[in-house]
């Protein structure tokens, strides 16, 4: 257990950004472990702790046929990465803080989220921040199912070359993305980041074959 | 404080190794005209980045490096890392690995553990300004040779290890950081890597102004420029081409190149007082030459100027 104090001074060096760029490696990094690389000890202290608690509640939370799995990792402070820096050549390497800066939405939502933790002195961030990452990586398993189709029926009408079909097939593609973010809504209520974040996140594992 | 140094040597160690990515969430037409634009001094053209975009996440720094200058491109693999770090900072690629540096094997440096101070009765030849030579016959003091010290340590990169000569007590005029900072440019492997990319280039030496000493030379081959003469001669063309270019008021020297029949000699002045002297045989491409003796400068120079 952490304390409190050194959480929110380690969240202000890493900031929000760093720790979801960790969180998000996690999710859609394809290589296993990952090594994870962060400033210091203290930093390494509070990764190890929300990531390591966030694999164990997936864990613990999803059902036994979901297709979403979160990579194994390896946190190594700078000290422990450079000094040994061509054992790692070929590894998959990701450096909270100078790759936090990564143009990417479902790291800003990310961050966002975190930030709001931190802003608000939240008792037991950690846990609130894991929980909520697991609650959307849950929905990531129904959204599947919708996504795959979806991304069928797009292809489909983008090769079509009738008209009338194509304009049945558009119709049909309005009809499954409603139904996907109908889907979401219902998970998440008024949180359109949360949506947004769950969409971004299984457009991305299904389109590049991390799951299928 | 030796560790923090390690930590740095090895950073700069590392760092043309890494692979870097396109974000998989920007268009790599972004990416494309950031890359045409940073590249454009370098003559990189549009289809030369289209190469680079291809051999993003696959290829090292170095290796893409290595790609362009087969080309004919005049880069140097800092030039291509400082724009990476430029599109990281933005937002566009990250890291993702690194590769295995390959060693180069046939380069022999040396580190002078010893230093001999000149004698107190024979100070340093003083450089007669423009005027005074054009004006009149000036005698032309004897310089006096400094004793080359004996070697007390030889490390071979990538071969096996040969000790020539005695270890002697060393009576030293370096200071303490200056020590560190040419151990961590060999640690470091900075000029090993030119090595590695150039193979017109045979020789690379570091002295001081005075040129009482080599602080350090890699050479190839039967070349060696950890040579008294050679030292005097080099700091003696620097001082002379410094005045030479404030007389005409053409600012501060920043490089000199000597272009002869067996080759050519570059010099330039780096921080704290040291001279950088490099060799390259005559078939050198004049562009690369003179593209990764500035690359090589501004590293040591980043180094040498370092906290």
């Amino acid at each position: 257990m952490i304390k409190e104090v050194s959480f929110f001074d380690v969240i202000s060096r890493v900031t929000p950004r760093g720790i979801g760029y960790a969180i998000l490696s996690l999710i859609i990094e394809r290589d296993d472990p990952i090594y994870i690389i962060v400033g210091d000890e203290e930093e390494k202290e509070v990764l190890s702790d929300i990531l390591g608690e966030l694999k164990d509640t997936f864990q613990a939370r999803k059902s036994v046929a979901s297709s979403i799995n979160l990579r194994n990792f390896v946190i190594l402070t700078e000290e422990e990465y450079y000094m040994h820096w061509e054992d790692y050549a070929g590894k998959r390497l990701i450096f909270v803080n100078k790759d936090r800066n990564l143009r990417a939405p479902p790291l800003d939502k990310l961050a966002t989220f975190i930030e709001a933790m931190w802003r608000a002195r939240s008792r037991d961030p950690v846990r609130r921040i894991v929980n909520h990452i697991v609650d959307i990586l849950l929905a990531l398993d129904v959204a599947k199912e919708h996504y795959i189709r979806l991304k069928e029926l797009l292809e489909k009408e983008k090769t079509e070359t009738d008209p009338k079909e194509k304009k049945r097939l558009l119709k049909e593609v309005d009809k499954k993305r409603k139904e996907l973010l109908g889907m979401l809504e219902r998970r998440f209520t008024t949180r359109k980041e949360d949506i947004d974040l769950a969409y971004d996140l299984i457009s991305y594992l299904v389109d590049r074959g991390i799951i299928s | 404080m030796s560790e923090k140094i390690d930590i740095n040597v090895k950073k700069l160690e590392q760092r043309t190794h890494q692979v870097y990515e396109a974000s998989p969430w920007v268009q790599l037409e972004d990416i494309e005209s950031k890359l045409v634009k940073y590249l454009k001094k370098l003559r990189i053209t549009p289809e030369d980045v289209k190469e680079i975009m291809n051999m993003l996440g696959k290829n090292s720094v170095e290796e893409i490096a290595k790609h362009l200058r087969n080309k004919g491109k005049p880069l140097a693999a800092i030039d291509l890392h400082n724009v990476f770090e430029k599109l990281r900072e933005q937002g566009y690629v990250r890291v993702i690995t690194t590769k295995a540096p390959v060693r180069v094997t046939e380069v022999k440096t040396e580190v002078m553990s010893v230093v001999v101070e000149a004698p107190p009765e024979a100070p340093p030849a003083e450089v007669p300004s423009p005027e005074e030579a054009l004006g009149e016959e000036i005698p032309i003091p004897e310089v006096p040779m400094p004793e080359v010290p004996e070697v007390a340590e030889v490390s071979v990169v990538g071969g096996e290890m040969e000790v020539v000569g005695v270890s002697v007590s060393p009576v030293s005029v370096l200071s303490e950081e200056l020590k560190q900072k040419i151990d961590q440019i060999k640690s470091a492997g900075i000029i090993d890597r030119y090595f590695s990319m150039n193979e017109r280039l045979k020789a690379i030496a570091m002295l001081p102004r005075e040129g009482n000493m080599i602080l350090l030379s890699s050479y190839r081959e039967d070349v060696h420029m950890a040579d008294a003469e050679v030292a005097v001669a080099s700091t003696t063309i620097i001082n002379h081409a410094t005045n030479a270019a404030e007389t005409a008021k053409l600012g501060g020297l920043k490089e000199l190149i000597v272009d002869s029949d067996n080759g050519y000699l570059l010099l330039a002045k780096l921080p704290r007082d040291i001279v950088l002297v490099s060799l390259f045989g005559p078939e050198a491409t004049l562009g690369l030459m003179i593209r990764d003796f500035l690359a090589l400068k501004n590293e040591l120079s980043e180094v040498l100027a370092s906290e």
